[in-house]
């Protein structure tokens, strides 16, 4: 997308405890800032597995204070889901401005960023390891 | 000191100043041309000239200068009271080869300011060659030869001489044959002049047309980043005297500027070279009328000196007027080369499956196990769009991979979002879309774009994105306009809407139902919409 002033982004943490991450995401997420958002996240899941272990399920990412996203942000977005949902950790996008729920609506990527993800070591991510089945996006 | 009396007789001298200026004259009676004999000795002409100027105007001078016996002097005039004049002699010959030298060091600073900047200003490989051939034989030797590295066995040499042309010719050489020119071509540091004999030099390395005899040779190399740019050969005619071990570094200094110059041209040069190769193939198509439909595309990339980016567009016509004709719109995630390049591979695919293009999911569905990487998620959104003409309506079957709906302009003025929607390929497992058929009267348009038209940011306020809405309200005034008019008037619209140089790819293709029959040139007219609806095109 084109320039938003200011042309900063940054994550901050609004809340933690060993099965759920709350995450802020201020600013612009686009071709300028893509490439910062998934090591910055990368960073905090890594600092959160050093404190509880592998007991992460819900990463909760807050879009009340996005100023803009992109396809390079959506991008990064779904490089983030390649690597919570095998590791049995849910996204949920909440409070989306209305320009990001069109991007995800016009793409048809919601379901799957959002798609529930089961813990690594259970039966049903075995068998759903590989491709996912429960993909469609509801038209 | 000297006493010089009325007459420019010589009155009295102190021991220095006879030592200096009388004492040859005891061995050599005969004048020379500088000096004058006077009644009390020889003195130089000029100071003589300068005596007499004195007593003539009866006004002291300033100092004048000369020269006595190879070395400069000044001479100060102080008359005394009984009207001779003492002329002290103060030698400067020292001061006055220090201010030559300085003088020559600044010509030559200014040459080196001159090259750069005139080599600077061009990234021609030609030119720059040129340029140096052509000041290296006006400043620096009688005449200039320039061996650029080898192609194959052959070698470019760029000759020049003082007041002639500069020739370039590409000719097989053997580096061997003069001495210094093998080690220079791989840039090692140069021969001293002396250990070259002119009389050794191949007849190449003389410029066409240069006959005097060849006095004296530098051969420099001119240094590149990383390899050298080539060798400068600096010919002195024999007439000419040698060059000095100054000139020698300078000539050193010239190549240093030249070499970096010629080296930096060089390397644009290879880059232009591939990126006009990877141009070719992923340039936009020129679209035309095909089986009695208008298309009509147009593309900004986001940045403006570049002509490629993550937009793109294709137009794959049907055999024949019975067969669809193919139309592809899309935007892959990036910009610049990188994205462009994705965009190649994605019209590959689709041409290849072209085939199969009466099935959009399928296509789709292949195209995304093409591009899924387990490295990246750069994923692609596209619109699909078979079209086919029956009798006067052109009919449509539409299908959105995660891009944006098209719009369908109605004659009347109406704008309609196309109900297709899918998910974007190359970065989930599967994909599934819904595809439309749309049906275009004579006059209506379907409008495939990207994003960058929407999200254009700017208008009045300087940082409102362009929207959809605006887009639409754009488009009711683009009823039965030609396809050309159409992607025309977006394009102009969301230039006009930008705040500034940023933004994002645009891409823009129209297919249009043309106005006024669909075999005859296209008219707006406001006439019966009906005129020539079964042309001879069908």
């Amino acid at each position: 997308m084109t320039p938003c002033p200011p042309p900063e982004f940054s994550l901050a943490v609004q809340a933690t405890d060993a099965r759920t991450l709350r995450l802020a995401v201020h600013g612009c997420l686009d071709y300028d800032t893509s490439d910062e958002f998934t090591p910055a996240v990368a960073e905090l899941l890594d600092a959160h597995a050093d404190r509880h272990g592998p007991a992460l399920r819900h990463l909760h990412l807050d879009w009340a204070e996005l100023t803009a996203v992109d396809s390079s942000g959506l991008s990064a977005l779904l490089g983030l889901r390649r690597r919570t949902h095998p590791a049995g950790i849910t996204l949920h996008l909440d409070h989306q401005p209305a320009h990001f729920t069109r991007l995800l609506e016009v793409t048809g990527v919601a379901a799957h960023l959002t798609q529930h993800a089961q813990p690594p070591d259970s039966p049903a991510a075995a068998r759903a390891s590989g491709r996912s089945a429960t993909a469609a996006p509801s038209p | 000191m000297l006493v010089v009396g009325r007459g420019g007789v010589v009155v009295g001298t102190n021991d220095a100043a006879r030592s200096l200026l009388l004492e040859p004259a005891q061995e050599n009676t005969a004048p020379n041309t500088a000096e004058i004999l006077t009644a009390g000795g020889r003195m130089p002409r000029w100071l003589a000239e300068a005596h007499g100027r004195l007593e003539s105007t009866g006004t002291p001078p300033g100092a004048v200068t000369g020269e006595v016996a190879g070395r400069t002097f000044q001479a100060h005039p102080s008359p005394t009271e009984d009207g001779d004049v003492v002329w002290w002699l103060v030698e400067d010959t020292d001061l006055r080869l220090a201010e030559q030298a300085l003088h020559s060091e600044r010509e030559r600073a200014a040459l080196l300011a001159d090259i750069s900047g005139a080599l600077l200003s061009s990234l021609n490989v030609d030119r720059c060659t040129e340029v140096t051939a052509r000041m290296a034989a006006d400043h620096l030797a009688d005449a200039a030869v320039i061996v650029a590295p080898s192609q194959g066995r052959r070698h470019s040499l760029t000759h020049a001489q003082v007041g002639g042309e500069v020739t370039q010719v590409m000719v097989p050489i053997d580096a061997g044959s003069v001495p210094g020119l093998a080690e220079a071509l791989r840039g090692f540091p140069p021969v001293p002049t002396r250990w070259i004999d002119p009389a050794d030099l191949p007849d190449w390395v003389v410029p066409p047309g240069f006959d005097r005899p060849i006095g004296s040779v530098i051969v420099t190399p001119l240094p590149g980043h990383g390899m050298p740019a080539g060798v400068l050969i600096l010919l002195r005619s024999s007439t000419h005297r040698a060059f000095t071990d100054g000139e020698e570094v300078f000539a050193r200094l010239f190549a240093a500027r030249a070499g970096a110059a010629l080296s930096a041209a060089r390397l644009y040069a290879e880059q232009a070279s591939i990126t006009a190769t990877l141009l070719r193939e992923l340039l936009p198509p020129r679209l035309e009328r095909v089986h009695g439909v208008e298309y009509a595309g147009a593309y900004r990339a986001s940045q403006d000196h570049e002509r490629v980016g993550g937009d793109f567009y294709d137009v794959h016509p049907g055999a024949d007027p019975t067969e669809e004709t193919f139309v592809v719109l899309g935007d892959v995630a990036g910009k610049g080369l990188e994205a462009a390049v994705l965009t190649g591979k994605i019209r590959s695919v689709l041409h290849a499956l072209l085939p199969l293009s009466g099935d959009h999911q399928q296509v789709l569905g292949l195209l995304n196990g093409a591009l899924l990487n387990s490295h990246h998620t750069r994923f692609a959104t596209l619109v699909l769009a078979s079209v086919r003409r029956r009798a006067d309506q052109v009919r449509l079957r539409l299908t959105s991979a995660g891009h944006l709906p098209p719009l369908i302009v109605r004659a009347d003025g109406r704008v309609e979002e196309a109900a297709t929607s899918g998910t974007l390929v190359g970065a989930l497992p599967d994909v599934h879309m819904r595809s439309v058929e749309v049906v275009l009267a004579p006059g209506e348009t379907c409008l495939l774009y990207t994003d960058g038209i929407t999200e254009a940011r700017g208008g009045p306020l300087g940082d409102q994105l362009y929207g959809e809405a605006r887009l639409r309200e754009a488009l009711r005034e683009c009823a039965r306009m030609p396809a050309e008019a159409v992607v025309e008037r977006v394009q102009m619209l969301a230039a006009q809407w930008l705040d500034s140089d940023r933004h994002d790819d645009m891409a823009t293709l129209a297919i249009t139902n043309p106005v006024g029959g669909h075999g005859s040139p296209h008219v707006v007219v406001d006439g019966p919409a009906d005129r020539g609806p079964h042309g001879k095109e069908l």
